[in-house]
């Protein structure tokens, strides 16, 4: 059986540093992967070789089937692949509205001309638009606040812009970077609460986590790193009793400096 | 015959490449350390050529007296400029200083323009007098020029290496961040770097304005030049930009001597837009601004 | 509502300006306020709404004006066409220097957008058969058929504005379209521009084309209207004149724009008897600007007047806009 996503081999080396040597995993169709490790295990760069920003050294990269080793990231975002980012990343000067509006620049599907000459077609297409940023922003839960800047919003509120800003590309599978990160327990409820709600509405999600509460809740599968090397792999309960994976996580502030240059 | 013309111009492109390295190590300190792009600075050694025509003609100093009296005159308007213009923008957007030193440019340009118009000036200097080795012929002033850019480069070099203040500079070039946390004032490195470098242009314009129609233009020319020497030098690497200044110099005179003179002010241009496309961080330099 | 009055008003006024100004010499002004605001509009598509800082449109404004001139004094083609020819020569050059300069980044995109335009500057000095060099070009005065001697002005500055009209309207349909904000999406942040779709280069690099046409297509208008162009018309003083304009108006808004346009070439002319000071006191009043207002003198003015409506009102605005 073909798999929603692949990742064969991949290695990425920054000069003599190897972030990640030959890992493997993959993503099913409807599925919560949870991708974790501790500090400097190579999370991120995984993340960003994924998501198309860094190009892997060697190794091969497949989405439905199709190779984005080396498509850049709008390419991959066009062929449904959204991501989220570790920060609070928006377009900060732009409203809430708009910032979901700028990021339909995919669904738009009426072209220049008709945008110029305001054609019959270039209105329906915006009216669906117009649905559409209406039903991301209830989805996320910031249609209360559509009119307001994104720069002066709370940070919860920006996590879930963020997440907006994804959703914007229609993804059939979504990558977020630490979305938990700097949330407090309530906050990081709902976030769990919001990650299902999107799988249940067909989205794949793989989630880069340091904190393991919350992919232990949440995730179907768990994918561990450490040193760049995939070292486990299985349902939360397998892993949480996973010998190495404790001591990957136990075992840690000894070597810490080392992995921080990662 | 032909290695005497071969000479010759290797003599004028040493002239001109002094200037250039004067000018854009400047250039080179200013960005290395402050980080700021300075569009401006050619016209400090355009209006350094000023100072010293008027300290001459209307002051009646002689060239010794003038020339470091326009040097002074030119660091102190500097010294205004960074303060006024410059320190209140290091922590906004790029962008604001990069348009302020633009605007700036255009400011000193269309003052100088009427204040002294904008047809050329010729400045007399004691070094009048023509030297000749075999069919080659040099002036006093470019060899004054040559032995007196030299020197103050030098001076330079063993300031930077040597004085209190030289070292915070190459502190603060290395890790502007870490120089805060080792208790530089940057502040205060920032504006003696403002000053060296515009003293570094006055320098140039005192001692090339004798040897080329001194017009308003000038200086814009001087800060395209010395854009093109601190991209080719690595950006804000000094010795850098003091060899690439001076292969440039050496580069535009052959070009003029053989090929044409009036398109020699490409080169730069051309090698300059060859090396960003191939080479971003500089023929010498190991990195740059990013 | 609002928005569409004030857009009427601004219409009416244009149609009905050079029948009030009767003067000549201000009926010249306001053709240099049509040409200039073109320039502001084009550069402003890439500075203000894509967050690309050109340090070299002179070289687009400059270069439509040489080949409008070449292509009416020396070929003699109509100047309609040239016009044409103008603009496509422009926006051509803008994807030419695009090419080098969109693999820049930050200052040395800028650097190499201002020696782009030396480049342009120094081939024109240089080939005084074709561009008559530093003596300059003379451009004839089109012939308008039907219009009477003395009509000239008149008939420009209604080219001049239906142009820019035009142009306006078609950049705020823009704006507004799932296009153009990915246009303000790239300003905003680029990396996560492309994480949602948007291919950032393709889109800077068509956004040179037109940006460039544009200010190509106000420099041909400016060159038989003006009669002589030199080679000053490349340097950076008039590339600093379009972004002094941008700035001073506030990036990203077409009618910060205009405004810019309008300081820059009608008050100025408050100050005629001291023509010579003008780029003084700009380039003061850009510095000014810069350090104490960097969103322009017009935008907090703008939001200023907005804000009373409140936040929400402020997205009910935007939604209209979208409509």
């Amino acid at each position: 059986m073909t798999h929603l996503f692949q990742a064969f081999d991949i290695t990425k080396r920054f000069g003599g540093l190897v972030a990640l040597d030959k890992t493997s995993f993959h993503v099913d169709e409807g599925e919560i992967l949870g991708l974790i490790g501790p500090n400097g295990a190579g999370k991120s760069t995984c993340f960003n070789v994924v998501t198309g920003t860094l190009r892997p050294t060697s190794g091969r990269i497949e989405l439905m089937g199709q190779d984005i080793t080396d498509a850049p990231p709008f390419v991959t975002a066009r062929l449904g692949m959204a991501r989220t980012f570790q920060h609070t990343t928006v377009f900060p000067q732009l409203t809430v509205r708009e910032n979901i509006e700028a990021a339909c620049y995919l669904r738009a599907k009426a072209g220049l001309a008709p945008a110029l000459l305001r054609t019959p077609g270039y209105r329906a297409d915006q009216a669906s638009l117009d649905a559409a940023v209406d039903v991301i922003l209830r989805t996320v839960d910031l249609k209360q606040v559509e009119g307001s800047r994104a720069k002066g919003l709370p940070y919860g509120y920006l996590r879930r812009l963020g997440i907006g800003i994804a959703l914007g590309t229609d993804p059939v599978l979504l990558l977020m970077d630490e979305p938990a990160a700097g949330l407090n327990p309530t906050e990081s409820l709902e976030y769990a609460k919001l990650a299902r709600r999107l799988r249940d509405s067909g989205i794949t999600i793989v989630i880069v986590e340091h904190d393991m509460k919350v992919i232990m809740n949440l995730c179907d599968r768990i994918v561990v790193l450490n040193y760049g090397k995939k070292i486990a792999e299985g349902r939360p309960d397998e892993i949480r009793s996973n010998p190495l994976v404790i001591e990957s996580y136990l075992g840690k502030s000894r070597d810490e400096t080392e992995a921080d240059h990662a | 015959m032909e290695l005497d013309i071969f000479l010759q111009q290797l003599l004028n492109g040493l002239t001109i490449g002094v200037g250039y390295a004067l000018v854009a190590g400047g250039l080179a300190a200013i960005f290395g350390i402050m980080r700021i792009v300075n569009f401006a600075h050619g016209e400090f050694f355009m209006i350094g050529g000023y100072a010293l025509y008027y300290a001459m003609a209307v002051l009646g100093l002689p060239y010794f007296a003038a020339g470091p009296l326009a040097v002074l005159a030119v660091v102190a308007v500097g010294y205004l400029v960074q303060r006024l213009t410059i320190e209140p923008l290091m922590e906004a957007d790029p962008l604001n200083t990069l348009l302020v030193t633009f605007a700036l440019s255009l400011f000193i340009f269309h003052s100088v323009v009427v204040v002294a118009g904008s047809s050329g000036r010729n400045i007399d200097t004691p070094f009048e007098d023509v030297i000749t080795l075999g069919n080659v012929i040099l002036t006093e002033q470019k060899l004054f020029v040559m032995l007196g850019g030299l020197l103050i480069l030098g001076a330079l070099a063993v300031f930077l290496a040597y004085t209190p203040i030289g070292k915070q500079m190459r502190a603060t070039a290395e890790n502007r961040y870490a120089a805060t946390i080792l208790g530089i004032d940057v502040r205060r490195v920032d504006r003696f770097t403002f000053g060296l470098g515009i003293g570094l242009a006055a320098v140039a314009g005192v001692l090339i304005a004798p040897i080329t129609p001194l017009v308003p233009a000038v200086g814009a020319s001087y800060t395209l030049k010395a854009f093109a020497v601190i991209v080719l030098g690595g950006m804000g690497s000094i010795p850098g930009a003091i060899i690439a200044g001076t292969g440039l110099g050496l580069v535009e005179a052959l070009t003029a001597g053989y090929l044409s003179s009036a398109w020699k002010d490409g080169v730069a241009f051309v090698v300059l837009i060859t090396v960003l496309l191939t080479r971003p961080t500089g023929l010498l330099g190991k990195g740059g601004a990013h | 509502m609002l928005r569409i009055s004030l857009a009427l008003a601004a219409l009416l006024v244009i149609a009905v300006a050079p029948f009030v100004v009767t003067d000549p010499y201000f009926q010249q002004v306001m053709v240099i306020f049509g040409i200039y605001a073109i320039f502001a509009v084009a550069l402003d598509i890439l500075f203000g709404f894509l967050g690309v800082h050109s340090f070299g449109h002179a070289a687009f404004f400059g270069g439509g004006a040489y080949v409008c001139g070449i292509l009416m004094e020396t070929y003699g083609v109509s100047f309609g066409l040239a016009l044409v020819a103008a603009t496509l020569f422009s926006a051509v050059l803008g994807f030419l220097i695009a090419i080098p300069a969109l693999r820049m980044r930050g200052i040395y995109f800028a650097i190499t957008t201002l020696f782009c335009a030396e480049v342009v500057r120094l081939v024109v000095t240089n080939v005084p058969d074709v561009t008559r060099g530093v003596m300059g070009l003379t451009t004839p005065m089109p012939s308008f058929p039907g219009v009477p001697y003395g009509y000239e002005t008149a008939v420009f500055y209604y080219i001049t504005f239906a142009i820019l009209v035009l142009a306006c309207l078609l950049l705020e349909r823009f704006r507004v379209s799932p296009l153009g904000r990915s246009f303000i999406a790239i300003r905003e942040n680029e990396q996560l521009a492309a994480s949602v779709g948007v291919p950032v280069f393709r889109i800077k690099f068509y956004a040179f084309g037109v940006s460039g046409g544009l200010a190509g297509l106000a420099g041909a208008i400016y060159a038989p209207f003006i009669g002589i162009i030199s080679p000053d018309l490349l340097s950076p003083t008039y590339s600093a004149m379009g972004m002094l304009m941008v700035v001073v108006g506030g990036f990203g808004t077409i009618y910060g724009a205009i405004f810019g346009a309008f300081m820059f070439s009608v008050v100025t002319e408050f100050f005629r008897a001291a023509a010579e000071l003008r780029m003084i006191i700009f380039s003061g009043i850009l510095i000014v600007a810069i350090i104490f207002m960097p969103r322009g003198v017009l935008t907090p003015l703008v939001e200023y007047l907005r804000r009373p409506s409140g936040k929400d009102k402020a997205g009910l605005v935007t939604r209209d806009e979208a409509a």
